[in-house]
């Protein structure tokens, strides 16, 4: 009988961050990756869970094929680390709220205006049930244009902050 | 009507096994009457116990049900051909008179004799429990009530004070010009009423916390024990009303608990403290102040009467609209495909037109009363201050006494408006409380025994002569006998409605089998935990319900402390992976409400990693991959055999490719097992098995196919 557990064993790949390494061709705009002596190129980091485990990384190669996981990418060495960031970075444009400034409601929609770490953004949201999710203490937030922001602490949040999503929650 | 009673119809050395008390007579009218069932004969006799049919058991050939329009009969067949009707019953006894039936074929074809245990269905009627049971939500908080209500009666007895300040500034200060007394007179006053402020603002957040804790705690144990029954409680309860149970007759409670008790409380004390008051400063106006005493104890009685079925009934009309809605909204795209939008907003219009009905039914009723009431104790007023005034106007009363004395008749009214107007709502409060009480006296039909075991599965599954039906004496599978080893793969199908998904809930033990049992290696399931036993048995069905979260946390479902690793490993044997990494937050995408953001498919896969993920010993797959195309079923079923291997695995489906490579089919039709063998063994033998193959590939040859 096979249980889940061995068949993770025989059906994901596991790369140890500290034996691999990543680098970023800028030429071809790709991200080639060297594990046990072979080189993989233009291989494509997907993050499964890009908001409750934003380390864990499945790499897949053109064919769509998954080659391997690394399960907490900050084992790598820098320069791997910053140029798989670089690549995930553009690939999974989630900007984390740091503040909210005003959150007004039109009768049609919430108008948000935030303080992001990509800087100030204002954004509309259609309402309260499909466009806000709450993951344990983290808010994420579906804007009309099916942009998505982060809340990744509403506890840590300001107080003014606060009130002001409280028209929204 | 007891055992005892029943002794002097039975002959000498007989034993009563069972007896069932109808509500028709035999000849159809509604009375009492009763199927005694003995160790040898059915007899039926009306409520004075006189003998009307006597069947020997040994005579009976067959037994039936009939079910008419609102009535039923219970009838055997003699082996003479001949029919005896033994008696009638109307609907709300069918499942009493399901067993009963069931007992006699049991005893004529010498069965098993089990006495079946009647199951009565619950009284929805106040029992003096209500209010105990209501209260004991409150006790954690006890403490806090009891501060609450001393900060009230302080309140009360301070409230006595500013009359009797009046009284002094009026006499002494104003009349009697004794200035030195008025700053201190205004600076008591000022004082008492600051003093009385504080503690209402002690009163109101005490009861608040008390009573908000109190509901936090009956909705979560509402909750718990609804989580108890078994699937089958929908059939009774649609999702709609036992969520109204939840929602708005606890919000009902919520006044009994905040306000109400406490209001009955503060009332009372301050009836009897200001009646004492009254007493003593006039008790000549004290008497004429108890005039209306009568007439509203009257009043309220007739009230209290009449309330109860009013609300009753006006809260049963919510609950139908809470039904309504949580069956029509999310069958919206059914709703839609059909343009069906205002058939169902005509449904509701009805639903709410009724409510309002019921709504001004009460309304009216409480309009009968409370103004007629009120009137009552206005003109209670009028005639003290009428007699009042003649008095200082004769000079044998002070103003000041007089206004005193008002003061207090009016605090005296006060109390006496507030337990009258109190009796409405309180009539609402505990109206939902009994609602609330009914439920919470329901006991699951299916639950764990003191001897329940906990049993590490192997997988044998064991159905031993297994009959069911929904209804009582409607079989849907009778007499299924079948072995499945452990680690076998068994494919089970037929046609429509013929019972294999009712098969797979039998083995869940969402119901009990009315007769016959299933065994797990060797164990009646009914002796097994619940917990245990479905813990190890993963059910994909047909139509699979994701909840509003994220994907993963919905695969997550099935084993809560699974590692990232385990879930992705999941979605690969659920052929699920791929499409979850196309979502724009792949495993943390949210599925929205029943997963309405995923399509069929999607669900059903995410459905299947959800049961694999839980590594249960019997896995059972009801149509699982129906919304999927044949190249991703290849796929699950390629990654599912891997898994499956030494598991017992069921798999129930319409398409027959799906089942084909089974180690043994099970032929369902009509709620009986009409074939088994492996895909081959049925085709050669040319049934039913065979002409569904040869219907599902085009009418060609059979062996052409094998």
């Amino acid at each position: 009988m096979t249980s889940i557990r061995e068949f993770v064993k025989t059906s994901l790949r596991f790369a140890d961050p500290r034996k691999v390494r990543f680098e970023y061709d800028r030429f071809h705009d790709s991200l080639n990756f060297y594990v046990d002596g072979m080189v993989y190129k233009n291989v494509e980091p997907v993050k499964p869970f890009p908001l409750s485990a934003p380390y864990y990384v499945i790499l897949r190669v053109e064919s769509g094929k998954d080659l391997c996981v690394i399960r907490d990418i900050r084992g790598l060495d820098e320069s791997s680390r910053k140029a798989l960031e670089y690549v995930l970075d553009r690939k999974y444009f989630i900007p984390v709220i740091r503040r909210v400034l005003d959150i007004t409601y039109t009768g049609e929609f919430f108008v948000c205006k935030v303080e992001t770490d990509k800087g100030v953004r204002t954004f509309k949201l259609r309402g309260r049930r499909r466009s806000v999710f709450k993951m344990d203490d983290k808010i994420v937030l579906f804007d009309m244009d099916e942009n998505i922001y982060l809340i990744e602490s509403y506890e840590k949040l300001d107080p003014k902050s606060k009130e002001e999503l409280m028209k929204l929650l | 009507m007891d055992d005892k009673d029943f002794k002097r119809v039975l002959e000498d050395g007989e034993k009563l096994l069972a007896y069932f008390e109808s509500d028709l007579t035999r000849d159809g009218r509604f009375g009492c009457s009763y199927l005694l069932v003995t160790d040898k004969r059915a007899v039926v006799c009306d409520a004075d116990l006189k003998v009307e049919v006597s069947v020997n058991l040994k005579d009976i050939r067959s037994v039936s049900v009939k079910d008419y329009i609102g009535n039923a009969e219970l009838m055997v067949t003699l082996k003479d051909e001949s029919v005896v009707i033994l008696t009638r019953f109307s609907r709300a006894l069918r499942k009493r008179f399901g067993d009963a039936s069931r007992l006699l074929e049991n005893l004529a074809f010498l069965r098993r004799v089990r006495r079946e245990q009647v199951y009565e269905e619950e009284e929805v009627t106040a029992k003096s429990g209500t209010l105990r049971s209501i209260l004991r939500f409150v006790l954690p908080y006890k403490w806090v009530l009891a501060a609450g209500m001393v900060a009230g009666v302080c309140g009360i007895f301070l409230g006595l004070l500013p009359p009797y300040f009046m009284k002094m500034l009026i006499d002494d200060v104003i009349l009697g010009r004794k200035e030195e007394l008025l700053a201190q007179v205004i600076l008591a006053i000022i004082a008492t009423q600051a003093t009385s402020s504080l503690l209402g603002v002690i009163r109101s957040y005490s009861l608040s916390y008390v009573s908000l804790k109190a509901m936090y705690s009956i909705r979560i144990h509402l909750f718990k024990h609804i989580m108890r029954f078994q699937p089958s409680i929908l059939d009774r309860y649609e999702a709609g009303r036992l969520i109204s149970r939840i929602t708005d007759d606890v919000g009902r409670v919520n006044w009994f608990l905040s306000w109400g008790l406490e209001q009955l409380l503060r009332s009372s004390i301050s009836l009897i403290s200001v009646s004492a008051m009254i007493l003593l400063l006039e008790p000549r106006l004290s008497l004429i102040a108890l005039i209306p005493m009568p007439i509203l104890g009257l009043g309220v009685f007739l009230f209290r009467r009449k309330a109860r079925w009013v609300y009753h009934y006006e809260w049963r009309r919510w609950a139908d609209v809470s039904a309504l809605l949580v069956d029509v909204i999310p069958g919206f795209p059914t709703v839609k495909a059909y343009s069906m939008e205002d058939h169902e907003a005509k449904k509701l219009k009805l639903k709410l037109s009724d409510v309002i009905k019921a709504s001004l039914r009460s309304t009216k009723l409480s309009l009968q009363f409370f103004p007629m009431l009120g009137f009552v104790i206005s003109a209670g007023t009028a005639i003290i201050w009428w007699l009042g005034g003649l008095e200082v106007l004769n000079g044998t009363l002070t103003l000041g006494t007089l206004s005193a004395f008002i003061s207090y008749v009016s605090q005296f009214y006060g109390p006496i408006w507030t337990l009258v107007s109190m009796v409405e709502p309180m009539k609402r409060s505990s109206t939902a409380a009994e609602r609330i009480y009914n439920l919470m006296r329901m006991r699951p039909e299916i639950r764990d025994t003191e001897d329940s075991v906990d049993l590490k599965i192997k997988g044998r599954i064991t159905f031993e002569n297994v009959s069911f039906g929904y209804l009582p004496y409607t079989y849907v599978l009778k007499n299924i006998s079948f072995d499945i080893k452990p680690g076998e793969k068994i494919g089970i199908v037929g046609p429509t409605g013929s019972g294999k998904t009712t098969l797979a809930k039998l083995i869940l033990r969402f119901y009990d089998v009315d007769e016959g049992r299933i065994l797990i290696d060797g164990v009646d399931i009914r002796r097994i935990k619940l917990r245990s036993l479905r813990k190890q048995i993963g059910l994909v069905s047909q139509e699979p319900r994701l909840f509003n979260d994220t994907i993963a946390n919905n695969i997550r479902y099935g084993k809560p402390d699974a590692s990232l690793d385990e879930i992705i490993a999941a979605a690969k044997i659920a052929a699920a992976h791929d499409f979850i990494l196309q979502k724009p937050l792949c495993y943390d995408t949210p599925c929205g409400e029943s997963g309405s953001r995923l399509s069929g498919g999607e669900r059903q896969r995410v459905a299947i990693a959800r049961t694999v993920i839980s590594d249960p010993q019997i896995l059972v797959l009801d149509e699982a991959t129906s919304s999927v195309d044949t190249i991703t079923e290849d796929a699950i079923k390629k990654s599912l055999d891997e898994i499956a291997k030494g598991r017992t695995t069921i798999i129930i489906a319409h398409r027959l490719s799906t089942v084909k490579d089974a180690d043994r089919l099970i032929v369902i039709d009509k709620g009986r097992l009409v074939e088994m063998g492996t895909h081959e063994e049925l085709l050669r033998k040319g049934g039913l098995y065979a002409k569904l193959w040869n219907t599902q590939f085009l009418e060609q040859p059979a062996e052409a196919k094998v």
